[in-house]
């Protein structure tokens, strides 16, 4: 049987496993609570171990079969979740994203280092017993719970299930519609409470409670609730109780979609707006409130709906990239001996999958530049009178249009004298050059190819390669990368990009008779430009913001638009901040009105042009720019 | 090979009919400002803006009004985000390679463009 079409999924669903696992490892411990992580992580192996047995991946298959088995050991309490069970694991469950990572690139599967973590397993499976589980070991998780039932051998029957659903995690209401799913695969169900139209809104206090008639024994319905992801406490109580109304349930099951295909349903979506937009403009103006003028805004309205349905369904958090970030500060932080305390802010920032995909790598080699040039050992933070613990902070925000990535350290920082006199021995600069070059300027020669100021390149970095396919990757995803230093105190690598589509609420303006938008989360304020809150001074013009003036600079004169204000009296200034921080006004000939736009990046050849986060195309067709008003080019 | 060609001043140019994606009249433009001058604005695309580059403005240094005979020629993957405008007619035809750079066409020496040269050209030009 040809498995090669099936590559793609096993490669998905294998790099979500291995990742959730990976980031349950680094954690696992004895203590009760512990135990659920045990559970999950056994799961995630398991089903590696699972897949890549259908696919022919014996070595992969055996590799986790051996990782689960440790971790069956775990959970026993037959071995210690020491440091050193710990680190085998998550080099395991590296080996395995390499092995997935070469079946991917259609490579051998097999990796080099397969061989020595598997006889590290393989050691400490010989130390704390078969590594066989033994008959009768309960399913994982299965004693980690309370479970009213009984050992009864019959079937269960009518049972009433009431359960505390987990609230800590996100969307509570629909991991409980979730897990009633779940539950009607075990059985009919008779009763729900809350009932599904209940948590369909979203109003859900977290207590669940089922009445389930089932043919599985009441030890086999208490394991199976056990296992449950999301259920963090049950009860199981046989009942009398004759079956109620049936409640509706609704299927959650998940599809997986090619990417390409969704992204070419989302093309012909978008067309059909603008078309829906030009039949409605059309109609509306030779046959206003008539029967068809409204029925071509239901046809435009709903055809939005659906694009914003497909839209958020190439939507994926940022948690997803958070775990590589994680494993890789750590791995490279144990090898050259640095105490570094690794954190991701922002997780659950939902960003593009495709976006993530492309600056996966270029996260990663930020922070193991961070790790390996940036944060000192702990002797030489001691010395510099910092804790021996250094910091790296992965920080993640959406605002407005454009998505924020901030990589920062507390290492040594960078030096743009050295940066500087490395490139004039280079060649990459004439000493006059060096000279006129500022100093955010020179922190970014690290991002010209071939540059590197270490005498001895390191196996990580060093190698004069890896800022510069940085920049390239972010400026290749119409983005700007930004470099901040201060020697000793560290750096800070700032990623500026445009989601690869978004929707914003935003304000239509209009100046020299040239229509932008604005997004309304980077302005603070909109206020007309009449003679009494103005004053001007030195031939600038300010706005009175209470206690602060605050300068204004015409749009038309930082755009150089041409053509001429369209005569209306007073325009109205957009008030928001600068990317220096600084409160900053625009003046606008007028204020349109506030739409919800799509916002895309700009095309080739204009990626990258400074002062736009994008373009939209309007209901009607037109086109507007999108002003980022914090990176307009102030002369 | 199959090719796209047209006149401009006079001069004739082909261009690959697999490095283009479509051709359509020249519809609305929507200015750029900050834009490098070789890009004329934006254009709506299946509801997409797409970046219009003025082809007469890169190869000739000059650039012409939008005419009835105006076309908008979108480029094919990777660069389908753009398009260049060509104020001519634009005809299709089987070509053969002539010196580099040049193909035959119907007996006549056409320039062959590039269109990823043109559109980091277009960045370029100033």
């Amino acid at each position: 049987m040809d498995l090669s079409s099936y590559l793609e999924l096993f490669v998905a669903e294998a790099r979500e496993h291995i990742g959730a696992a990976a980031e349950l490892a680094s954690s696992v411990d004895v203590k009760p609570a512990g135990q659920d992580r045990l559970r999950d992580l056994f799961r995630h192996v398991h089903s590696v171990k699972g897949m890549a047995a259908s696919m022919g991946f014996g070595a992969m298959s055996s590799l986790a079969h051996d990782a689960e088995s440790l971790m069956d050991l775990v959970r026993q309490g037959r071995l210690a979740p020491s440091h050193p069970t710990r680190q085998v694991l998550c080099d395991a469950l590296a080996c395995l994203e390499r092995m997935v990572d070469r079946a991917e690139s259609k490579q051998p599967v097999d990796d080099a280092d397969r061989g020595t973590v598997q006889e590290q397993l393989r050691g400490l499976l010989r130390g704390g017993g078969s590594a066989e589980a033994p008959a009768g070991t309960p399913d994982p998780g299965g004693s980690a719970r309370p479970a009213g039932a009984t050992a009864a051998t019959g079937p269960a029957g009518c049972v009433k299930i009431s359960m505390i659903v987990r609230r800590d995690r996100a969307f509570p209401s629909v991991r409980a519609a979730v897990v009633v799913g779940q539950l009607g695969k075990l059985g009919r169900l008779v009763r729900i409470d809350p009932p599904m139209a209940a948590l369909r809104t979203g109003r859900f206090d977290g207590r669940l409670q089922v009445a389930l008639v089932s043919d599985l024994t009441l030890r086999a319905l208490a394991a199976k609730v056990a296992a449950l992801d999301d259920v963090d406490n049950f009860t199981l109580v046989p009942t009398d109780r004759p079956p109620e109304k049936a409640a509706p349930v609704g299927s959650k099951a998940s599809l997986r979609v090619r990417a390409d295909r969704l992204d070419a349903l989302i093309e012909d979506v978008l067309e059909l707006m603008a078309s829906a937009g030009r039949v409605e403009s059309g109609i509306a103006g030779s046959l206003p409130g008539s029967p068809v003028a409204r029925d071509a805004e239901s046809v435009r309205l709903l055809a939005r709906r659906a694009y914003d349905g497909l839209v958020e369904m190439r939507l994926v958090p940022f948690e997803i990239a958070a775990h590589r970030v994680r494993r890789a500060a750590d791995e490279l932080a144990r090898k050259l001996g640095k105490q570094v305390s690794v954190a991701v802010e922002g997780e659950d920032v939902r960003i593009d999958r495709s976006l993530l995909e492309r600056l996966v790598d270029p996260l990663l080699h930020m922070v193991r530049n961070a790790i390996d040039h940036g944060i000192e050992k702990p002797e030489l933070r001691r010395a510099a009178n910092k804790p021996e613990d250094g910091r790296l902070l992965v920080h993640v925000e959406r605002h407005a249009a454009m998505l924020s990535i901030v990589v920062s350290d507390d290492g040594a920082g960078l030096d743009p004298r050295r940066l500087k006199q490395t490139a004039i021995e280079r060649g990459m600069l004439t000493p006059s050059e060096a000279v006129r070059l500022d100093d955010a300027d020179a922190l970014m020669l690290i991002t010209t190819p071939g540059f590197s100021t270490l005498e001895e390149t390191t196996e990580v970095s060093g190698r004069g390669v890896g800022m510069d396919v940085v920049r390239s990757a972010v400026e290749g995803s119409g983005g700007r990368l930004r470099i901040e230093s201060r020697l000793g105190r560290g750096t800070r690598f700032l990623l500026q990009l445009p989601p690869t589509v978004a929707l914003v609420q935003a304000y239509v303006v209009r100046a020299n008779g040239i229509a932008f938008a604005v997004p309304l989360a980077t302005l603070m304020r909109m206020a007309p430009m009449d003679d009494q809150a103005t004053t001007w001074r030195d031939g600038r013009r300010f706005w009175n913001l209470g206690s602060e003036e605050v300068p204004v600079w015409a749009l038309r004169d930082v755009l150089d638009l041409p053509g001429e204000p369209n005569g209306v009296s007073h325009g109205m200034a957009l008030i928001g901040k600068s990317a220096g921080g600084s409160t900053v006004g625009f003046e606008v000939d007028e204020v349109v009105g506030r739409r919800e736009i799509v916002v895309r990046p700009l095309p080739l050849p204009l990626t990258g042009l400074s002062g736009y986060s994008g373009a939209a195309v309007l209901d009607d067709a037109s086109i507007v720019l999108v002003l980022d008003p914090a990176n307009l080019p102030l002369g | 090979m199959n090719l796209l060609y047209f006149q401009l001043g006079g001069s004739p140019y082909a261009i690959a009919q697999e490095a283009i994606a479509d051709v359509a009249p020249a519809s609305a433009i929507h200015p750029v400002p900050l834009s490098p001058p070789a890009v004329l604005g934006l254009a709506e695309r299946r509801g997409r803006a797409i970046a219009v580059i003025d082809l007469p403005c890169l190869l000739e240094g000059t650039s012409r009004e939008t005419t009835s005979t105006s076309h908008l020629m979108r480029l094919a993957a990777p660069l389908e985000g753009a398009a260049f405008f060509v104020p001519a007619e634009v005809f299709s035809g089987a070509g053969s390679p002539a010196s580099p750079g040049h193909v035959w066409i119907d007996g006549r020496l056409h320039v062959l463009l590039d269109a990823l040269a043109l559109v980091k050209a277009s960045t370029a030009f100033h």
